[in-house]
């Protein structure tokens, strides 16, 4: 217990930092969110009204610390582009950027786990060699251009979706998550091909481990808890390896959400990083380094579950 | 040959009278309940106050929302909107405008002359020193004379009536800008961030003759327009503005592909205030260089119209086609030019080119190609759009820039002022005393044929002095679902939703 | 048996990186046209003895571009793995080992930045740097670290408490020694795995940087820059996509099979 509220203050306090890192890079960046606004027809007079306005020229220090308080306060501020209330504006989206998400997780599970631990048994088997050819195909290519093959392939050859139709989710649930259903394929099957092989690679090295081979040497190779031992042993990298990737599916969404039309975060966080649009951003990074912190957290809580030797409570 | 062409007619009057037949007179009834969904390549990321938008992609929507006292036709004339008539004294002084009665907003409103001198006076009230639009430091007053409505110029303005076609707002709207409220043939009925933006039909809308048609519009946010032939052909989009020429041939006979033109002047905008583009030797010697037949090659497939100088042709008047001439390639003239200037040798410069405009970042390709046959290098820098606004349009940090400058409004002074040593806008840096004299009497001429003759000159002078590498207007294509029918092209950026209806 | 396989996966692979080695060369010494002249008269000329992988859209040779292109990605992904490694193994087995203070602090700054979006992370070194090679790099490499780190710092936490290591220590072997002899040969399977699963998403992180514009600066060509310039012309020139993608696919392939071999 103690630990997790541990965990939870210091995820709090590297948020903070994060929020900070953010604040003080929109400031070394070129591009002026008063500008951004104005457009073409900007004339030094309304820059500088506007600029005013907007509290733009205050330092750093006081403008975040301005910003810190009210987001406290629940108050996440209004988007400088849109001129609507950022919470609104991002809870609106959440849903569809974590059902991606979410949705491309338990693809990734579903393809990785028993294909991982059925190549490993099985080495140099048909299955595992074409398992690896394949996956180092698939790993080879970027998940743009993935997008636009599934989109073909599925769209346009086999017609199970209708490319660029996006149906929101609160208009009906069940053809949004159809939809869904393949980006979040395009955003899984690079995932999922690292995922088995670096639980084949691991199960392997797990098999010539001591312990196991005299297990083996004393002819128990159908041992289900001796099987039980290996896998919690070579699962460990994998967990890892599946929080980084979580973490990587929602950055992934980015340009997942732009080759399949999708209205979800990763659009909104690219096009008011452009805008200079910092309250959204702001309000978008926290969110996602939060989603981020906490996968972070649990993997480590899982850590110390499986493998007791690992607990920093001396 | 006479028979046959006479059969065909004969074909076509059939299927008319049939299609008649067949739909009765329920045109206006199917009418009811359709709708349409228009790609289009970035959200509204703005303010829907008409007043205060900035992006042209903005613009081009809201159009559909607001009426002003005048409108614009795709011919490019002004025709009385939301005045019945309007009245030009002779000195270019005084305007009046005779207000419609019985004109409703979207909330059911009606227009007040109260709320035209709002949303004019809202315009050119100072914010700072500078109105809201640069235009109306010249409206010295304006008040209201039973249903007249008057604007008062300090100066004599012939062109001012472009204008006009401000949108008129009520004055008691408390959020212009998330709820547009207007008179205009569409009425806003959401929006999604990154998603879409709908309209729907005004059914209580003046003016029968320019009423709209179709009941729904979906402006949705097309994600990737490199693959969005695929999304037009599954039938996610019906209409598609500015399709990349590649998309566009790869649509099937369900769709027609319309050509028209951008409406902006493409040029290598130099900075004129940078070594060595302060010299006019060596920015003709690149203006000799460029190929814009080239260009076009390599970026639309030959199509567009060559431009000499910082007008396009749907100016009509004041478009000058012979400047196209002033500079034809030649690479062995380019190199004198360059000996001459000091730069026997060439030299190396950047082009800053925004990111998200393919036509521009091939078109410095090309340009960079045909730099290098004369010595010269240029590298070619990327950076986003709101870098190019800052650092590029504001800050004047930069060495040169492929960009497309559009109009404002259909004044030659819209595209002109910008060159005028001192104006605000001025980001190449211009600077040319008999420019900006040409320009003080094209905008104090009260005569139509005196003002031409001075915009003219202007023209003459950006062209002779390589004020820039001119170009090109680019085409644009339009793709639309052949069960839509109606679409226009204007002479700036508007899309006129009004103007569709199902084909019968 | 497996043996043998091993082998085979590890000629194989090393015969793959050997070949794009030779091609890449081939780009550098062959009399091929310059990667970067366009020529309107070959717009979108099909492959032919003249022109083997074809010619884009600006009629320049997709061979010499895909060599080009071969080689900047390869250096690209080589330079970020690299920047990756030396300060992910560095900041991994520091907090691995030691734990404390040192661990709390270095990864509460490896959290920020993990938890930043790399896409964000990496616009900002641009902004700040200016568009280029070397700027990708730096960007991305900086992006990398942290997930080196915390694999370097998840084997070093399971190896701190292994007797070897409390046998080490008890004879008086220094941190360093330990971390340096002892604990870092044993984590050097994992972090292989780790270091080819970068070089993958190195290319990767190229392509997209290129496909949101802000990677390699044309006119010059990187796999990635080419993939997202042809995928417009996908139905029309499928050469022009097909190419580099398979660049792309061979020098990922080489590396990995590589690395299989590697494993024990």
């Amino acid at each position: 217990m103690r630990y997790a509220l541990k965990k939870f203050v210091t995820m709090v306090i590297t948020i903070i930092m994060v929020t900070l890192f953010v604040f003080l890079a929109f400031n070394l960046i070129s591009g002026d969110p008063v500008i951004s606004i104005l457009g073409t027809d900007a004339t030094p007079e309304r820059v500088e009204a506007l600029r005013r306005e907007l509290h733009l020229d205050d330092p750093v220090i006081l403008r975040y610390f301005r910003w810190f308080f009210n987001f406290m306060r629940g108050d996440m501020g209004v988007s400088y582009s849109y001129k609507i209330n950022v919470r609104s504006m991002i809870l609106e989206k959440v849903p569809v950027t974590a059902t991606m998400a979410i949705m491309a997780f338990f693809l990734m599970i579903i393809i990785a786990i028993p294909l991982g631990i059925h190549t490993s048994k099985h080495q140099g088997s048909a299955l595992d060699r074409t398992v690896i050819i394949l996956n180092q195909i698939i790993m080879s290519i970027p998940p743009f251009f993935s997008g636009i093959l599934l989109t073909f392939i599925f769209g346009r050859v086999l017609k199970l979706f209708t490319p660029g139709g996006y149906v929101s989710y609160q208009k009906d649930f069940g053809s949004f998550l159809w939809y869904m259903f393949f980006p979040s394929l395009a955003i899984a099957l690079p995932k999922a091909t690292m995922a088995i092989k670096l639980l084949r690679g691991s199960l392997i090295s797990e098999y010539n481990m001591d312990y196991v081979r005299t297990a083996y040497s004393k002819g128990n190779s159908t041992n289900g808890v001796l099987y039980g031992h290996m896998l919690k042993n070579a699962i460990l990298p994998v967990i890892t390896f599946l929080g980084m990737a979580l973490t990587d599916m929602i950055a992934g969404s980015i340009i997942v959400e732009q080759v399949f039309s999708i209205p979800g975060l990763g659009r909104i966080l690219l096009t008011s990083i452009s805008n200079r649009d910092y309250p959204v951003v702001l309000a978008i990074i926290v969110i996602i380094s939060a989603m981020v912190l906490l996968v972070n957290m649990l993997i480590d809580i899982i850590y110390s579950l499986i493998d007791p030797r690992i607990s920093f409570e001396e | 040959m006479k028979k046959t062409t006479q059969k065909v007619l004969l074909l076509f009057a059939l299927i008319a009278v049939m299609s008649v037949a067949l739909c009765g007179c329920a045109g206006d009834k199917n009418e009811a309940g359709s709708s349409i969904t228009v790609g289009i390549p970035q959200d509204l990321e703005d303010s829907l106050d008409p007043h205060k938008v900035a992006a042209a992609g903005t613009r081009e929507v809201l159009f559909n929302i607001f009426d002003g006292l005048v409108k614009v036709d795709p011919n490019g004339d002004y025709y009385p909107a939301l005045c019945s008539k309007y009245e030009i004294s002779d000195d270019a002084l005084t305007y009046t405008f005779t207000l419609r009665k019985g004109v409703k907003f979207h909330d059911g409103t009606l227009v007040t002359p109260e709320d035209v001198k709002y949303s004019i006076d809202r315009c050119s009230v100072a914010v700072g020193d500078a109105p809201l639009v640069a235009a109306y430091s010249n409206v010295k007053s304006t008040s209201i004379d039973d249903d007249k409505f008057i604007v008062t110029l300090n100066e004599p303005d012939t062109e001012f009536l472009a204008y006009m076609t401000t949108a008129i707002i009520p004055e008691d709207n408390p959020e212009p800008d998330t709820n547009p409220i207007g008179a205009g043939p569409y009425k806003f009925e959401s929006r999604s961030p990154q998603e879409n933006f709908v309209i729907k039909k005004f059914d209580d809308y003046y003016d029968d003759e320019h009423e709209a048609h179709i009941e729904t519009v979906i402006f949705k946010v097309v994600g990737n327009m490199d693959t969005v032939a695929m999304e037009l052909q599954s039938g996610a989009i019906d209409l598609l503005p500015r399709i990349p020429l590649s998309q566009a041939e790869l649509l099937d006979d369900n769709f027609t592909v319309l050509e028209g033109t951008m409406n902006l002047v493409q040029a290598l905008y130099l900075n004129n205030a940078f070594k060595p583009f302060d010299d006019p030797r060596v920015r003709q010697a690149l203006c000799y260089a460029a190929d814009p037949a080239e260009v076009m090659q390599f970026v639309s497939d030959g199509k567009g119209t060559e431009i000499g100088s910082s007008v396009f042709p749907a100016f009509g008047k004041y478009y000058m086609s012979e400047l196209n001439d002033t500079y034809n390639t030649d690479i062995e003239k380019a190199k004198a030019l360059l000996a001459d200037a000091g730069y026997p040798d060439g030299f190396e410069f950047d082009i800053t080119v925004p990111s998200n405009y393919t036509q521009h970042v091939e078109t410095a390709q090309v340009l960079a190609d045909e730099f290098a046959k004369i010595g010269v290098k240029a590298n070619i820098k990327l950076i986003e759009w709101d870098s190019w606004l800052s650092d590029v349009y504001s800050k004047r940090q930069f060495e040169s820039t492929v960009i497309g400058v559009d109009a404002s409004s259909l004044t030659a002074a819209s595209l002109l002022q910008r060159f005028v040593s001192t104006d605000s806008k001025n980001f190449i840096n211009y600077n040319n005393a008999d420019y900006d004299v040409a320009f003080a009497n094209a905008r104090a001429a009260l005569n139509d044929a005196e003002k031409t003759k001075y915009y003219k000159e202007c023209e003459r002078i950006l062209s002779e002095d390589a004020a820039n590498v001119y170009i090109q207007d680019l085409p644009e294509f339009v793709a639309i679902n052949n069960k839509y029918t109606g679409y226009e092209f204007y002479p700036l950026y508007i899309q006129d939703m009004a103007k569709l209806r199902l084909a019968e | 048996m497996k043996n043998r396989i091993k082998n085979i996966n590890f000629i194989l692979g090393a015969s793959i990186i050997c070949f794009m080695a030779l091609f890449i060369l081939a780009g550098k010494i062959l009399p091929l046209r310059d990667p970067n002249a366009i020529d309107a008269t070959l717009k979108f000329a099909k492959p032919s003895l003249a022109h083997p992988f074809g010619c884009d859209n600006f009629g320049r040779e997709i061979l010499s571009r895909v060599m080009q292109g071969s080689l900047s990605t390869f250096l690209i992904a080589l330079g970020t793995v690299f920047i990756g490694t030396i300060f992910g193994v560095i900041i991994g087995a520091a907090t691995g080992y030691f734990g404390g203070v040192i661990d709390e602090i270095l990864m509460r700054v490896n959290d920020a930045i993990f938890a930043f979006p790399s896409i964000l992370l990496a616009l900002l070194f641009i902004s700040l740097l200016g568009p280029g090679t070397y700027q990708v790099v730096i960007a991305l490499g900086i992006a990398f670290v942290p997930s080196f780190a915390r694999i370097v710092r998840g084997e070093f936490l399971k190896n701190r408490n292994m007797d070897y290591v409390k046998c080490a220590r008890l004879m008086g072997a220094s941190h360093l020694r330990i971390m340096v002899i002892h604990i870092l040969p044993n984590t050097l399977r994992v972090l292989l795995n780790a270091i080819l699963i970068g070089f993958n998403n190195a290319v990767l992180a190229e392509a997209s940087m290129s496909f949101l514009g802000i990677g390699v600066q044309p006119p010059d060509p990187s796999l990635g820059r080419m993939l997202s310039e042809a995928q417009a012309y996908l139905f029309k020139a499928p050469n022009y996509a097909l190419f580099p993608g398979l660049a792309l696919i061979l020098l990922v392939l080489g590396f990995g099979l590589m690395s299989d071999s590697f494993e024990k």
